[in-house]
């Protein structure tokens, strides 16, 4: 049997456990969209259970949600493919939690690859393959992450055209290459029930694989411009971090984030009222900061203008000490709230195994606790504006 | 399952504790029973009904929101705060690590008793307005809306979007929003949900310790709803958006729904559309529609609907399966497995919202608005059987009850 990597976290705290199987794929030796089609058509079922319908049929037996599936950009040249599902870990009788780790590792290691399934899943692709997601500003933030990491460079006339002469076989080589040449993650949050699969599968306890490339720095911004019929333009900032980050400084990244999020929020938001919501996210798997906004049209400019200014003047540190406390705060708070969140928890899991930034223990605290100004003023003056990225109703987002 | 304690304050504060055990957040929620469907009110201080223009209660949420100083309160403190308006209710969260009872004790005062400025009020119109042209852009959101006009009629305030309109939004005055937040806003009417690993004996201290007492004049209020258009639309409601293949909401309505009833709807429709279903794997197998189809219940009040939605890639070809399984499942019903996973379904996802606090104690507030128990779904849930389910289909799903919006891509207009 091939060899999984595993990370489980014991808690009793939550009422169900996760389970969570993630592939990966790199893009410079491997063809993405066919990797994309891969898993497409690896929730199609394995040799036990052939079919979606049987796998969801014994995924819900064992009082399982169903099998929720993610595609992710890691960097510039990594994506993978996660499964999960959850289950109550006693409701009525402890459920079988090494026939549920099976299914879904089944789906990867062994799965059934029909001609008939690729071909639906080849027009499926090809229909949506640059679809907007109902949520435009998830998609205008995937748009920026995109361009950031050189994920936007094949276009979607070669990705369709790598579609064509797909087979079983060349799919079925695709994933032996991958599960033989990568390793497989496979994560358990709950009460886990240990022995049982470690055992009948060669488990191996993980080490980060450092798979991960951070985006390269960009001595321009790059202005995007895309269209679609809309009134409020999506606004996006990313900035990249141009220096590495380790398991002792990855908090001041938080904290940059923090300093930002309530700085924007109060001027543009609270006093100024000239935005409905502006978030700051952090994407510690790329060392990202995204800057998230929605603005009518003709206030586009000087909201991305006041942006600027007030992340420019927190880069040379104008800000009050009544702001840094209060940033510190958050950030903690923020970090404390990941291991009460399945998702964040497996998600932080996932970041240590590919980026090796160790957040899975609290040593956060202690960095917190002692850091200082001139300690996050380092992390921030290497942060780069990178692209500013408008999903606009107007050609070239003219007013 | 953890115990849920209840107890009354002075003030007539309704306070629920849920213990969640080793949680390093609580998550406290302040829920006010005022919503976009109440447009129409009496308090003890007026003879007549209030008629208010859509969006007021969210216009107030708002209000409250930035008058009670809430972010200012969560940046002090590192705690996260929101605010949500839904059809029947408004509802105030803060999520702490630390504090806990600064936290409960600003929720507590904090809420009550505010003045709303001009300034405030129009700048909040502004950004009101905003957000609702950022919803009128969420293609999921037109399709539900549109979905309740067809179904409920365009003057049901179920219709209009929680927000309510430009030209609603517009319309709303001061004078409007004080006369709902006298009514609506005082700790009789209110209740207060905290979730976490917490001491109930600890937090009742702390809420003693507040002094907090009756307020001099007890306010009621009643409210007059709309019924339901019995002239639903009958020819589907059909958009052109941008959107990639067509996007179909179809659905049915209810009325005066219990308890029970709900839970039948949920059980029903996981049984028939859940993902481990032969119509919903099979429909994304042969491309009737594709992997984002799912279902949906909603209550408000005495209204329930449920709806499917998702792309499909015909229409007609949807229709054609779609129709013949409702048929099916109206003459010969669902076998007593299909109905067991059914179950099953509905109890996993019980079970995971309970794990995220926050989700778990929105989940309780929009049952204890509706006077249930989230904690007595299960035991409901397991007591279902197949002639319910049976009959529910029978009697919910057919053309008398049910309408569809239609969204086509923008190239097809």
């Amino acid at each position: 049997m091939i060899g999984v990597d595993l990370q489980t976290i014991e808690t009793s705290k939550f009422e169900s456990n996760y389970f969570a199987v993630t592939a990966f794929c790199d893009v410079t030796q491997y063809d993405e969209t066919l990797f994309k089609l891969l898993c497409a058509v690896l929730k199609k079922g394995s040799k036990q259970y052939p079919s979606p319908l049987a796998v969801q049929r014994k995924l819900v037996h064992h009082y399982c949600t169903p099998l929720q599936t993610y595609y992710d950009q890691i960097g510039e040249n990594i994506r993978s493919y996660t499964g999960w599902v959850s289950f109550p870990h006693s409701y009525t009788t402890p459920v079988d939690q090494h026939e549920i780790g099976n299914v879904l590792l089944d789906l990867f290691f062994a799965p059934v690859l029909h001609e008939h399934e690729i071909e639906e899943e080849k027009q499926i692709l090809r229909y949506t393959s640059d679809a907007p997601t109902h949520n435009l500003t998830q998609y205008a933030k995937n748009r920026c992450m995109a361009y950031m990491t050189g994920f936007v460079n094949q276009k979607k006339a070669d990705q369709l055209t790598s579609l064509e002469g797909v087979t079983s076989q060349s799919l079925y080589q695709l994933q032996q290459k991958l599960v033989h040449a990568t390793p497989v993650l496979f994560q358990r949050i709950g009460q886990v029930q240990s022995e049982v699969l470690e055992t009948s599968r060669n488990m191996r306890r993980v080490k980060a694989i450092a798979l991960h490339k951070p985006v390269k720095k960009q001595t321009t911004p790059q202005v995007i411009y895309e269209q679609m019929p809309i009134k409020q333009t999506r606004l996006i900032l990313g900035l990249n971090l141009t220096r590495p980050l380790c398991d002792q400084n990855y908090p001041l990244l938080f904290l940059v984030t923090s300093m930002l999020n309530q700085r924007l929020n109060r001027v543009l938001r609270r006093e100024e009222g000239l935005v409905y919501y502006i978030f700051v996210e952090l994407d510690l798997l790329h060392q990202i900061v995204l800057i998230k906004t929605s603005v009518p049209d003709e206030k586009r400019q000087n909201v991305t203008d006041l942006i600027l200014k007030h992340v420019e003047s927190i880069q040379a540190g104008e800000f009050s000490e009544q702001e840094w406390h209060f940033a510190k705060g958050k950030t903690m708070h923020y970090l404390a709230m990941g291991y009460d969140l399945p998702d964040k928890w497996l998600a932080i899991a996932r970041n240590h195994y590919i980026t090796g930034i160790d957040s899975l223990d609290t040593s956060y605290e202690e960095i917190l606790l002692h850091c200082n100004q001139e300690d996050m003023l380092e992390i921030f003056k290497n942060l780069n504006l990178h692209t500013i990225y408008h999903l606009s109703g107007k050609e070239g987002g003219g007013s | 399952m953890m115990a849920t304690k209840t107890f009354r304050l002075d003030n007539g504060l309704r306070v629920s504790f849920i213990p969640k055990k080793g949680y390093k957040h609580t998550v406290l929620t302040m829920v006010v029973p005022f919503g976009s469907v109440h447009r129409t009110f009496r308090s003890t201080a007026t003879t007549d009904d209030i008629k208010t223009p859509a969006g007021l209660a969210h216009f107030l949420e708002h209000l409250v929101f930035e008058a009670s100083g809430m972010n200012t309160h969560v940046l002090s403190s590192g705690a996260e705060a929101s605010a949500l308006t839904t059809h029947d209710m408004t509802i105030y969260e803060l999520a702490c690590t630390d504090s806990v009872q600064q936290h409960l004790s600003f929720l507590v005062k904090g809420l009550t008793n505010l003045a709303f400025s001009d300034a405030l009020v129009e700048k909040e119109r502004q950004v009101i307005q905003s957000e609702i042209d950022l919803f009128q852009e969420d293609f999921a959101t037109i399709s539900m809306q549109q979905w309740t006009e067809g179904m409920y009629g365009s003057m049901h305030p179920l219709s209009v979007d929680i927000a309510g309109t430009t030209e609603s939004v517009k319309q709303i005055q001061r004078h409007q929003l004080e006369h709902a937040y006298h009514t609506f806003y005082q700790p009789e009417h209110m209740q207060l949900l905290i979730v976490g690993d917490i001491e109930a004996s600890i937090m009742m201290q702390t809420l003693e310790s507040l002094g907090v007492s009756k307020t001099e004049h007890q306010t009621s209020y009643s409210i007059c709803m709309e019924s339901a258009s019995t002239s639903k639309k009958v020819s589907p409601t059909v958009l052109h958006l941008p959107v990639p293949v067509p996007f179909i909401r179809w659905g049915y309505r209810e009325q005066n729904v219990t308890f029970e009833q709900m839970c039948v709807a949920q059980v029903t429709l996981a049984t028939l559309f859940g993902k481990h279903t032969s119509f919903v794997q099979r429909g994304i197998a042969d491309e009737w529609f594709a992997q984002n189809f799912h279902y949906d219940y909603r209550q408000h009040l005495a209204y329930g609907y449920g709806t499917i939605a998702g792309y499909v890639f015909d229409l007609e070809t949807f229709y054609d399966h779609f129709e013949k399984y409702i048929e099916r499942v109206r003459h010969r019903g669902v076998t007593q497995a299909e109905l067991v996973d059914g179950k099953k379904e509905v109890i996993s996802y019980f079970f995971q919202e309970r794990d995220v606090l926050r989700r778990f104690s929105l989940h309780t507030a929009a049952y204890q608005v509706k006077g249930y128990d989230f904690e007595s779904l299960i035991p409901t849930v397991e007591k279902i059987e197949l002639t319910q389910v049976q009959s529910y289909v029978e009697s919910h799903m057919n053309a008398k009850h049910t309408h569809a919006v239609h969204i086509f891509p923008l190239e097809h207009a």
